[in-house]
């Protein structure tokens, strides 16, 4: 049989208690901060796991905002392109009225001088800023990209935003293949006002073909910002869904169970409480009180 | 028998009951000492002599005051406390350590190096934004200073391991000189009670010394203890060798007894404290390689780009070779956020990200942990890897005070003191000094009568 002594009694009760201790002050301060835990030490693989996952979650915060700032640019460009399409539909159309044998040498001079007009509105289109950036010249977006000869002076570079880990969309255009790309549009209509100035049928009609193929690439080009912007906003909203994925596993790993740390808490402390009672009686009584 | 007899024999009852109460006295009153171990009497009977044809006993005598004890748990005892103190003070120290890697909610190394590419990611829809390229500085200044503030800590805690160390040696070299002393005067003394009480002196100094620098001890016959650090006699007998510090080839504390290196030998809370230094110096090391790969890759990145007035790009990150993690900062010319260096042509057309776009190619790249870690990875192996090692401490520290918190069980269940068995022995001793007493008192009245009758 072993001895039992009060000593070793009361070593075992000092050695239990403050395990007890321990376990309870954890659980405190789980219920307390309502974190599941604070150090790398407490639970290894999961905050290797939340860390992982917090970085993912803030980088989609960022393609949330970059995919915002996108847009504004790319829907610009297109409703700038977009216009410069009613333009061409416009000298088309003049192309078309005046090409025929009811035009008369008067009102070919008349539309010639709308078709300069449509010249100078397509020059300025090409041109068009969002902020203080030169939409059409590039990276070069501090330069006005085109002159009134329709020179181009701005970058062949594109700049691109990041909105996805391996997505980068355009924010500015380089405007040499916008509007000099498979078909020259400002030559089209310059060549289409000249035509009409000179009253050249047969230069008007091969104007409308250099029109029709300037409209066609612009048409092209918007295309492609479409799909850029639908990219664009795509991305956006799959990092906002993503975020809200990763946040809500986020939250599930680092966050304390209220219901289960408040449980386990109570468990402790009755459990603590009565090993205090069990050393506190047996600490009261000794044979030499009935001596 | 005779009268007189019968009144030495109660003399001699009266003599053993009240060593009885002596002894009892002595354990009661040491009853909270530190490793005191309870005495029982150990009474004999005295020889008998011849009377008139019959043997008759002639009493009792208290031959000693044995010491409850036993050698085997006494050495297991001993290397028990080594091995928690060990696991305990390498527990408490890599902790104290871990908590230089911040708390949740504080920046951690995680969040510097999340905040800083996501700045590179933002810096991307506008890369001549001046207030954009400031706050990617300041993102690589805040990464830059958790490493460094991180790996400053991380020393500093090693630091104050190498302070404490002298302390300790002294410390455990007063112990050692004092166990050869006890040693000594333990072997000398030739009463058999009389050095149960430097026996518990000695026993609580060699336990002690088992927590501080691991030793362990052979228990021999003749009392003696001989204390040994690996394997190496630091007490035989009377006498006692000394540790010394001195300092390895690698800058490293270096223990030795005489010309022997025993750094690996050393156990109890001394061992625990120098593999925690070796531990944190290997998770330094592992940050002073992540940095100097980080700061390389990413200058070589950035010195590939141009800043907003066109010239090449200078370094990003500034870093002491020799000890990349306490000592990297942002490149000081960076005070400038146009030396940015995030267009890729000399022409830094203000829309040029090029360079940017390179430098965050980085981000995914597996250049870490020879080429099979990003840096986002690489940082949380780390901190994943500095919270098992704590963890895995913590573990065995558990495990290993629970031992010993039985082993110290089994030893109160032998050498503690009892105050209700101490009280049952107190009756029991003081209803034998009565009924010596009473043996005395029947003697003398026989004696008396027996005079009376004679003088009649």
């Amino acid at each position: 049989m072993i001895r039992a002594t009060r000593m070793g009694f009361l070593e075992l009760s000092l050695s239990r208690s403050t395990a007890q201790k321990a376990e309870l002050a954890k659980v405190q301060s789980q219920a307390v901060t309502g974190l599941a835990f604070q150090r790398a030490s407490e639970a290894p693989v999961e905050m290797a796991a939340a860390q992982g996952l917090n970085s993912v979650a803030l980088d989609q915060e960022v393609y949330v905002a970059n995919a915002s700032s996108a847009a504004g640019p790319l829907t610009t460009a297109d409703e700038a392109l977009a216009r410069v399409s009613d333009v061409m539909v416009r000298a088309r159309e003049l192309s078309v009225a005046m090409a025929g044998s009811a035009a008369t040498a008067e009102m070919r001079s008349i539309a010639a001088v709308e078709v300069r007009s449509l010249g100078e509105e397509l020059l300025s289109l090409a041109n068009t800023k969002y902020g203080d950036r030169y939409l059409f010249s590039g990276t070069s977006w501090n330069t006005e990209p085109f002159a009134a000869d329709g020179t181009y002076s701005g970058s062949t570079d594109e700049p691109e935003a990041r909105v996805a880990e391996d997505r980068y969309v355009r924010t500015a255009f380089d405007g040499s293949a916008v509007f000099d790309g498979d078909a020259d549009v400002f030559a089209a209509i310059n060549d289409l006002a000249t035509a009409l100035e000179a009253d050249d049928t047969t230069a008007i009609g091969t104007a409308l073909t250099d029109v029709d193929s300037a409209s066609r690439a612009i048409v092209n080009v918007r295309g492609d910002i479409g799909l850029e912007t639908l990219a664009a906003e795509d991305a956006g909203e799959l990092a906002e869904s993503l975020g809200v994925v990763y946040n809500e596993r986020l939250s599930v790993l680092v966050t304390a169970d209220p219901v289960e740390t408040y449980t386990r808490m109570n468990e402790l402390q009755s459990a603590y409480e009565a090993t205090l009672q069990v050393i506190g009686s047996a600490s009261s009584k000794s044979l030499l009180d009935y001596l | 028998m005779g009268l007189l007899d019968s009144i030495q024999v109660g003399r001699r009852g009266l003599a053993a009951a009240s060593a009885g109460i002596d002894v009892t006295a002595q354990n009661i009153a040491n009853v909270g000492t530190t490793g005191y171990s309870r005495r029982k009497l150990v009474q004999t009977t005295t020889d008998p002599i011849q009377r008139r044809g019959l043997w008759m006993g002639t009493g009792v005598r208290a031959a000693s005051a044995s010491r409850a004890t036993d050698r085997l748990l006494g050495v297991r005892l001993v290397a028990s406390a080594g091995l928690a103190s060990q696991a305990t003070a390498l527990h408490d120290t890599l902790a104290t350590a871990e908590g230089q890697l911040g708390d949740t909610g504080t920046t951690t190394l995680s969040d510097a190096n999340d905040a800083f590419w996501d700045s590179l990611s933002k810096l991307t829809t506008n890369p001549s934004d001046l207030t954009a390229r400031s706050t990617t500085i300041h993102a690589a200044g805040d990464l830059a200073a958790t490493i460094s503030r991180i790996a400053t800590g991380l020393s500093a805690t090693m630091t104050s391991v190498e302070d404490g160390l002298t302390t300790r040696i002294e410390g455990a070299n007063a112990k050692l000189a004092e166990i050869g002393s006890l040693n000594k005067a333990i072997g000398r003394s030739s009463d058999e009670t009389g050095p149960a009480d430097l026996l518990d002196r000695r026993d609580q100094l060699v336990r002690e010394l088992g927590e501080e620098v691991g030793a362990t001890v052979d228990l021999q016959a003749d009392g003696q203890a001989t204390v040994f650090i690996g394997g190496h006699a630091v007490v035989n007998g009377g006498a006692a060798r000394s540790l010394t510090l001195g300092t390895a080839s690698d800058g490293s504390p270096e223990i030795s007894v005489g010309a022997l290196h025993v750094t690996n030998d050393v156990g109890g809370e001394l061992g625990g404290v120098l593999t925690a230094h070796a531990t944190i110096n290997g998770w330094i090391d592992e940050l002073d390689t992540f940095t100097a790969t980080f700061a390389t890759e990413l200058n070589a990145a950035h010195a590939a780009g141009f800043d907003a007035s066109g010239a090449a790009g200078g370094e990003l990150f500034s870093y002491d070779p020799a000890s990349p993690a306490t000592s990297i900062t942002v490149a000081s010319a960076l005070e400038d956020p146009r030396l940015l260096a995030v267009a890729g042509a000399a022409t830094a057309a203000p829309g040029d990200s090029d360079n940017l776009v390179a430098m965050l190619d980085l981000e995914s790249s597996a250049i870490f942990s020879s080429s099979t870690r990003t840096a986002s990875q690489a940082l949380v192996d780390f901190s994943s890897g500095v919270g098992s090692d704590v963890a895995a401490a913590g573990g065995d520290a558990d495990v290993l005070e629970a031992q010993l918190s039985d082993t110290e069980v089994q030893r109160d269940a032998l050498a503690s003191v009892d105050t209700d068995e101490e009280a049952i022995r107190l009756v029991e001793y003081q209803t034998a000094y009565k009924a010596a007493a009473r043996v005395l008192s029947v003697g003398d009245e026989m004696l008396r009568t027996l005079l009376q009758t004679v003088g009649g």
